[in-house]
């Protein structure tokens, strides 16, 4: 990208031109252009300064022009320390080109354009693909994990599919936006498919100045991506490979076995195995061990690039290849990408990039078959398979009795293929015109469609059967079409130097979707083979509606480099999303910056400091992260509040049902998107030469029209609820990033860190008659609130003065150690003992109920902090990547099922320290029985394991090795022989250790229940039995260079 | 060449150009709200809704009969959880599970009625050519059912019944919307007097018979409100509000001109079960269809079909099934219930109260035991004493017990159900908490119930009829006969008023209906079945109007309401003694449990009822 720009500036600079038309005499000059560390460097732009005259260096990083004795010739590279020697006398001009290590010269990418990196007065950071491009990620949102200070990255599964949550300067919405991804200038819904090797950049615009430029789409921040182009011009074409293996191992639960379950039994339920003496004949079957597996992970990577006078390639694809922890769980990516530049003329380039790939995965499906990080609805005794071969069922002749599935049988009775297509394709032509203008459009069309298949078939365990089978096959396809028209002017007059943009842009989106069911089919599969009990059920929508306008301008100026100034402005018309009366937003932003390392007075006082800038921003965006349609009220087929199957009725035997219409809402022409005002002030710097560089930034964020889904009455009999613009939320914090690197003799070393910190607090929710959100519940199995430890009860709060989803419930005061005391305590009518836990009785009526609920802990990280260290001596190079929280509490909802028993079901041994269990006295951990009066015990009468209370609220700030790496880079004599150009071989380790006096399986957790990366504010922080568990990573690869 | 191509690419992309702003978009999968209906066959589809919102899970869909109106009457006794224990207890809290569920489906009906009536004026406006005759029709059943909607919200919610002259017209009733709400602050809406929700009641179903005049549905719609079912509704509204007059006009005006008969006992005793549809005593009755299309009664998702699944929570239990291949052994270790078991089952003073006065069986050895066959169900080692069958028997033939005992529940060990669709098996005792194992001579009944319930299938998720195969009965003429007696009661005319009584009992007996007999009631006062020496029942025992609605509309989801008109709550209470999960004795607030709460849920969402709006208690 920088050498595309600097070519064209070298080419078609008119001013140039007209220097290049004196001449002097001229002689031919060779020579060889190397590396830092020696080895040939192809691809280098050699240019006569002044001229448009140049050449560059071939594949042995020779090179020959023609020059006369007072020529200077340019030596350029991307990455590089540009280089100036006159020619003199000499004939052959050897140089050895040295890595550019001032930051400030490198370009960003910014909303329809580039600066450099020390023409920039937004918060901008930016992440170079380099450094990621080994880690076992098939997201390249992964790879932004610990790197980039305010943006906090969550990978909380280990799902080989996993898509990572990203939060940019806190939670803001409760229609909390992803970040806009623009890919090469053309935006995208995700990052899901784009091969994390062929990035070259990630500029991450976290700012409302920066972002401004994208207006109603840039709520959640912009994520920039530059991909890989073809470069050195007349080398021969340059052929990378690179491959990784690597093992995937769980972090997991166990569970009781069954002389420990029988023994807990005993206690708790001293009927199921009274006067049973044949107990060391059950099985004694490891049902986690059954479900989870070690699993792998590889990829593969090719790419051939190259570049000529006019043209430009790069050509690459690949194949990742991951097998989940849980048995037949599976995800394979491959994909292609070609991108191509062609400058057709002096006035005139056009270019594209196309990018291509496919996802087949095979999910957690089945009926029965939720994934659980711990089956506890499971017992040791009961067999894998009974001696009939059927599914293992509960041993007769015991008191005991089980209703649940058999986990494995259930995993195994359902089968699912998931397969995602995507096309990423755009073109560009950029006109040269006269008076400084340019105009480029840029045309981008992308195409997604997604067909699963999910076979269920017919299951017998017992208590749960299902005799009939059933197939269910969807077709998804979306498309967006955009178009964009930019016309911008770049000149200096003098020291005044200013650039201008104005744009139009639209977007068409299509969606076509059909879903299909049906049930009884005649063989298994995926194929629909209809029986004479077959029932059929279709739905589908074709919306080709989806239509956003916008017209944008910006003016950047600056004076002597020394004085900022930067103001942008955009219009964004959304038809869908936006109310018919609110269609049109307008978003605008300034910014400033002083380099006061640029004035003259500073350059004296402080000359080891070699760059610094102090800069600030206003600026406001827009979310409009709802749903098409939200402000309309339409008539559709009857559901009721649960989805039951009221849409129709029948009114007599034999007839067909009527279909039942109804209004569903009331209408919200108003409804608009949500403004988010930020005001940021920061200074970079970079000292000692570039070794040493800083950033450091404060900002306030606050969102103002908070969409809400308003509850109506119940009485109005709608029971959708009302989307309105009520409320505000802010977010306030400060980042902080430095880095310091250097060379000390072999030893090349680069250490940076990165620390942010937010505090987010909901400052409105008016207008509502409820004045609260709860959010979460303690699941066992997903969406059944019911069947839980905590059943029915909700686990956060939101509301004013509150941040996003606050925990909520009884605060515990301590353990009851006196009787006296603790018969004071009432839960649900029965008196506390001592071992319960004491709840603070909020309202003093000696009674703990749902009035005593409280806020208890916040799941938003007050500080995200990540460090990087880069060394490397000789071949060898280490690099370790630290990421952490601090400040923060965690709901761990699985400690409720671990140190008690669940239902049916089995427990951890961690039941064997509660108080009063067995011979034990009183312990740290509440009591699970209480005595009652007729000699028996009744199950946790004072609720301590299923109420939500603050003895499950525990801290989660950790500190992660999240990657460590090291590699070998072969010296170049060695390979000389075979023609390899460079051979790097590498081991790490992924998730190598966690720092955190969390007693649940892992901290890093993101919001419950919401899949694709989406975040969801009012479930934060919660630890369920529901999350797909973590896991370690150990791999092995090499990068090849031909 | 190539460099062409790539200029006709260009021209391309610029004249790929604006696309138009559209005026107005909706979703592409729904019908816009600005124009629709276009024809009278949409507009049927939107009093579809009217009719499909009775199967909603808070009233007939699930839990309404079973886990409310069956616990607050002790029609059922069993599994305490949830909101059910409340219901059982006669204590609600505010936050109520099950009243908030009822409250939300009632209202979600109004609605759906109000959409109608909106959107037939719509209708009308956009194509006055459409036909106005169907058009009134459609308008009628709307009103018909918001009629019903609004006195089941007022019955259930509203602070007291209005009696003779306008006592209590003046308390608060529920909060009444007679058109669908446009904007935000009309879905805000204070409770109104409770004078003026029976006003909107009354004037709904005389509506409702004005527009229904005459008509008379085939067979393909017999499910629609007619005429008759509006002026039973009215009659009922009259009644329970005391206006007897108006009452008397409007209910003989039903019995005498309806067309409507009481069936035969024979027809009667099969009319709760899937058998005889819209009989000739059916004046509004919801159809329900046993395919479930593939679903799973009302818990289907998107699938449409006409299921409710009640039958799943109180399912018969028997001896009869098999484990894999092997036949179950015959004994209360292994019984199949025909859908969830460990729920619900009928209440043991509910045996007594219908006059059973025989106890419990006792078990002998099986004569016709084959010891080389082994215990099944069909082979069993003990069965009932003979004599004690001998004397059960007995007094069903002899009608020594109210017939409709056999209507209402079936016997362990005496009737058999056919547990697979085909075979049949014995009823066995339920194995409840207390009688896990089969006790005989205990004092646990442990009866199964038989109205609305699987008698020939199993209702559970491993066959293929996952719905209730049979319909619920909102309005049928033994119900107006019994309200056209309590009318003329409460007017003075007692003669009229036993005569509809007996009416009623003497079907019962399967004797001519118009026909005095030795069963007959001889005064208001007489002795009922619940009179009888085991359990004695100080109140219905010697009253005939109270006993009649109670054992003729048994499980029915009405008595709940009679119950709270007469003040019967501590009576009842003291009768029933008990309830699983509940502390005994049973009590009844007065002062408080008569009126079920505002849901919580409303009070939070509407800002014109607050907690000083709340019935009284709670």
């Amino acid at each position: 990208m920088y050498k595309k720009q600097l070519l064209l500036k070298l080419l078609f600079c008119p001013l140039l031109l007209l220097m290049s038309l004196s001449t002097f005499a001229q002689a031919p000059i060779t020579g060889k252009v190397t590396d830092e560390k020696g080895n040939p460097f192809p691809g280098a732009t050699i240019v006569l300064k002044g001229t448009t005259k140049g050449t560059n260096s071939d594949a042995n990083g020779n090179y020959k022009i023609n020059a006369s004795s007072t020529d200077v010739l340019v030596f350029t590279g991307v990455g590089y320390t540009k280089q100036e020697i006159t020619v003199g006398s000499k004939s052959v001009i050897n140089i050895a080109m040295a890595a550019d290590l001032q930051q400030l010269n490198e370009v960003v990418v910014v909303g329809y354009g580039t600066q450099k990196r020390k023409d920039v007065t937004g918060a901008i950071s930016s992440v170079k693909g380099e450094v990621f491009k080994d880690q076992p990620i098939t997201n390249p949102i992964a790879g932004l994990q610990g790197r980039v200070a305010g943006v906090n990255i969550i990978e909380n599964s280990a799902a080989p599919d996993a898509v990572p949550q990203v939060i940019i300067r806190g939670v803001a919405s409760f229609y909390q936006p992803n970040p806009l991804y623009i890919v090469d200038g053309v935006r995208q819904a995700d990052l899901n498919n784009l091969n994390p090797q062929d990035i070259v950049s990630m500029d991450i615009a976290k700012d409302a100045a920066s972002a401004a430029i994208y207006g109603s789409a840039a709520a959640g921040g912009v994520i920039l991506v530059t991909t890989k182009k073809g470069s050195g011009i007349g080398a021969p074409p340059s052929i990378s490979f690179s491959s990784r293996y690597g093992i995937t191992k769980p972090k997991l639960v166990q569970l009781l076995g069954t002389s420990d379950f029988i023994k807990l039994q005993n206690l708790v339920n001293p009927t199921f195995f009274a006067g049973a003496t044949k107990t060391d004949t059950l099985a004694n079957t490891n049902w986690v061990d059954l479900l989870y597996r070690n699993g792998t992970e590889q990829n593969y990577n090719l790419s051939v690039s190259g570049a000529s006078a006019n043209v430009n390639y790069l050509a690459s694809g690949f194949y990742n290849q991951q097998t989940g922890i849980f048995i037949k769980n599976y995800s394979n990516i491959g994909g292609a990408r070609i991108n191509t530049d062609y400058k057709l003329s002096k006035y005139l380039t056009i270019g594209e990039q196309i990018d291509v790939s496919q996802r087949i995965t095979s999910p957690l499906v089945g009926a029965e078959a939720d994934l659980h990080n711990a089956p506890f609805r499971t017992q040791p005794i009961i067999p894998v398979y009974n001696p009939d071969e059927s599914w293992g069922t509960e041993p007769t002749g015991y008191k005991i009795a089980f209703g649940g599935p058999n986990p494995l049988g259930a995993v195994n009775s359902a089968g699912a293929q998931d397969v995602k297509n995507n096309f990423q394709g755009n073109a560009y032509a950029d006109v040269k015109l006269p008076f400084h203008l340019d105009f480029k459009t840029t045309l981008g069309y992308s195409y997604f469609l997604e067909t699963t298949d999910f076979y269920q078939n017919s299951y017998n365990f017992g208590p749960v059967a299902s005799s009939t089978n059933g197939l269910g096959k969807s077709y998804a396809q979306s498309s967006q079409l955009l178009t964009n028209y930019v016309l911008t002017y770049n000149q200096s007059f003098g020291k005044h130097n200013i650039s201008a943009l104005a744009g139009y842009e639209q977007i068409v989106n299509k969606t076509n979707n059909i879903n299909s069911s049906m049930s009884s089919i005649g063989e298994p599969g995926y194929s629909y083979i209809q029986t004479s009990a077959s029932s059929l059920a279709l739905s589908g929508t074709y919306d080709p509606q989806g239509l956003i306008k916008s017209q944008f301008a910006r003016v950047n100026y600056n004076y002597d480099e020394r004085y900022y100034l930067s103001g942008s402005i955009r219009q964004d018309a959304n038809y869908d999303v936006f109310g018919p009366d609110k269609q049109k937003g307008v978003f605008p932003a300034v910014s400033a910056g002083w380099t006061i390392s640029n004035e003259p007075f500073f350059k004296k006082i402080l000359p080891s400091i070699n760059s610094l800038k102090f800069r600030g921003s206003y600026g406001q965006l827009g979310n409009s992260n709802v749903s098409p349609y939200s402000f309309t009220s339409t008539y559709s087929q009857f559901n009721n509040a649960n989805g039951y199957s009221v849409g129709a009725q029948g009114f007599a035997p034999g007839q067909p049902f009527q279909i039942a219409n109804t209004l569903t809402g009331i209408p919200n022409p108003n409804l608009h998107w949500e403004t988010i005002t930020e005001t940021d002030l920061g200074f970079d710097g970079e000292a000692l030469h570039g070794s040493l560089y800083f950033t450091a930034e404060v900002y306030n964020k606050k969102t103002s029209d908070l969409i809400y889904q308003l509850p109506l009455s119940a009485s109005s009999g709608f029971t959708q609820p009302y989307i309105t613009n009520i409320g505000d939320v802010d977010n306030k914090g400060f980042e902080l990033m430095a880095g310091y690197r250097n060379k000390i003799g072999k030893l090349g070393f680069d250490v940076s860190g990165n620390i942010s910190y937010n505090k987010n607090n909901v400052t409105k929710l008016s207008g509502a008659a409820t004045d609260a959100v709860y959010g979460g519940y303690n699941y066992y199995s997903m969406g059944n609130t019911s069947f839980s430890q905590m059943p029915n009860q909700q686990l956060t709060i939101t509301k004013v003065g509150l941040p996003f989803g606050e925990f909520y419930g009884y605060k515990v005061l301590g353990i009851f150690t006196n009787e006296a005391d603790a018969q004071k305590q009432v839960v649900n009518g029965h008196k506390a003992d001592i071992g319960d836990l004491e709840y603070q009785d909020l309202n003093g009526d000696g009674k703990i109920d749902q009035n005593d609920r409280q806020p208890i802990g916040n799941p938003n990280p007050k500080f995200v902090y990540g460090f990087n260290i880069h060394l490397n001596y000789a071949g060898f190079d280490l690099a370790a990547l630290f990421n952490g929280v601090a400040g923060v509490q965690l709901f761990n909802g699985v400690k409720a099922y671990e140190q008690s028993l669940f239902q049916d079901g089995n427990t951890t041994s961690q039941v064997f320290n509660d108080s009063f269990l067995g011979s034990n006295g009183l312990t740290s951990q509440p009591r699970l029985l209480s005595p009652t009066p007729g000699g028996g015990n009744a199950l946790d009468a004072n609720q301590n394991y299923s109420s939500v209370n603050s003895y499950f609220v525990e801290s989660g700030a950790y500190l992660k090795l999240k990657n460590l790496q090291l590699g070998y880079t072969f010296s170049n004599n060695t390979l000389k022989q075979v023609s390899i150009k460079s051979l790097r071989v590498f081991v790490m380790a992924n998730n190598v250790f966690t720092i955190t006096k969390y007693k649940g399986l892992d901290p890093e957790l993101g919001s419950a229940f919401t899949t694709g990366g989406a975040v969801s504010p009012t479930t934060q922080g919660i630890d369920a039995v529901t999350n797909y568990p973590q896991a370690r990573i150990f791999s092995a690869g090499l990068d090849v260079s031909l | 060449m190539i460099k062409k191509k790539y200029i006709a690419a260009l021209a391309f992309i610029l004249i790929a150009g604006c696309k138009k702003a559209p005026v107005n978009v909706g979703p592409p999968n729904q019908y816009s709200s600005s124009s629709y209906p276009t024809n009278i066959t949409q507009l049927q589809t939107v009093l579809v809704s009217c009719y499909s919102d009775l199967r909603d899970v808070g009233l007939f869909g699930f839990d309404f009969l079973p886990r409310m109106l069956g616990q607050s009457t002790h029609v059922l006794n069993g599994n305490p959880f949830s909101f059910t224990s409340e219901m059982a207890a006669n204590n609600l809290t505010v936050g109520d599970g099950g009243a908030q569920e009822t409250w939300n489906a009632l209202y979600v009906g109004v609605k759906n009625c109000n959409v109608t009536i909106y959107s037939a004026g719509v209708l009308l406006k956009t194509d006055p050519s459409v036909d106005q005759a169907t058009v009134n029709l459609i308008i009628g059943q709307a009103y018909c059912l918001r009629g019903w909607y609004y006195m089941q919200l007022e019955c259930l919610y509203g602070e007291a019944y209005m009696q003779a002259g306008g006592v209590n017209g003046d308390k608060l009733g529920v909060p009444l919307y007679t058109e669908v709400p446009q904007n935000l602050a009309a879905t805000q809406v204070a409770r109104s007097p409770v004078k003026d929700v029976w006003a909107l009641i009354i004037s709904d179903e005389k509506q409702a018979a004005t527009l229904l005049k005459g008509q008379v549905w085939p067979s393909t719609d017999e499910a629609r409100a007619t005429e008759w079912a509006a002026k039973g509704l009215l009659g009922k509204a009259y009644v329970y509000t005391q206006d007897w007059a108006d009452a008397k006009a409007t209910l003989i005006d039903v019995i005498t001109n309806s067309g409507k008969s009481l069936m035969p006992y024979s027809t009667y005793h099969n009319a709760f079960n899937g058998a005889n549809k819209f009989n000739s005593e059916s004046l509004l009755e919801l159809y329900i269809d046993p395919n479930p299309q593939g679903g799973y009664g009302i818990y289907s998702g998107n699938i449409s079909n006409s299921a409710t699944i009640d039958g799943l929570l109180w399912p018969p239990v028997t001896f009869g099934g098999y484990n894999g291949a092997t036949p179950y052994d015959g004994t209360n270790n292994s019984v199949q219930f025909l859908g969830y078991g460990g729920n619900f089952y009928i209440h043991d003073q509910n045996i007594l109260r219908f006059g059973y006065t025989l106890g419990n069986y006792g078990l002998v050895a099986n004569p016709k035991y084959n010891a080389a066959v082994g215990p099944t169900y069909y082979n069993q080692q003990q069965v009932i004493d003979p004599v004690y069958q001998h004397a059960a028997l007995q007094a069903r033939t002899n009608n020594t017990t109210d017939p409709r005992l056999y209507v209402n529940a079936l016997q362990p060990r005496i009737d058999s159900v056919q547990f697979d669709g085909i075979h049949w098996a014995l009823i066995a005792k339920n194995p409840i908490p207390e009688n896990p194992v089969e006790t005989p001579q205990s004092s646990v009944y442990g009866w199964s119930l038989r109205k609305y319930s699987p008698i020939d299938y199993n209702i559970s998720a491993n066959t293929t009829v996952t719905s209730d195969k049979w319909d619920y009965y909102l309005l049928r003429l033994a119900d107006v006969y019994l309200l056209y007696a309590e009318a003329c009661i409460g007017s003075g005319d007692n003669i009229n008023g036993l005569e509809y009584l007996n009416r009623v009992k003497r079907r019962a007996y399967s004797l001519p209906i118009t026909t005095p007999s030795a069963i007959d009631y001889k005064s208001l006062t007489d002795a009922t079945p619940a009179a009888n020496p085991v359990s004695p029942d100080p109140v219905l025992g010697h009253n005939p109007l109270y006993y009649e609605r109670w054992a003729e509309l048994f499980n029915e989801g009405t008595w709940w309401f009679d119950v709270c008109r007469w003040k019967l709550g501590d009576s009842e209470a003291a009768y029933y003694k008990s309830a699983i999960g509940i502390p005994s004795p049973l009590t009844f607030t007065d002062s408080k449990s008569y009126v079920w709460p505002i849901p919580l849920t409303e009070i939070n969402s509407n800002s014109k009822i607050t907690q000083a709006d709340q019935n009284p208690g709670y």
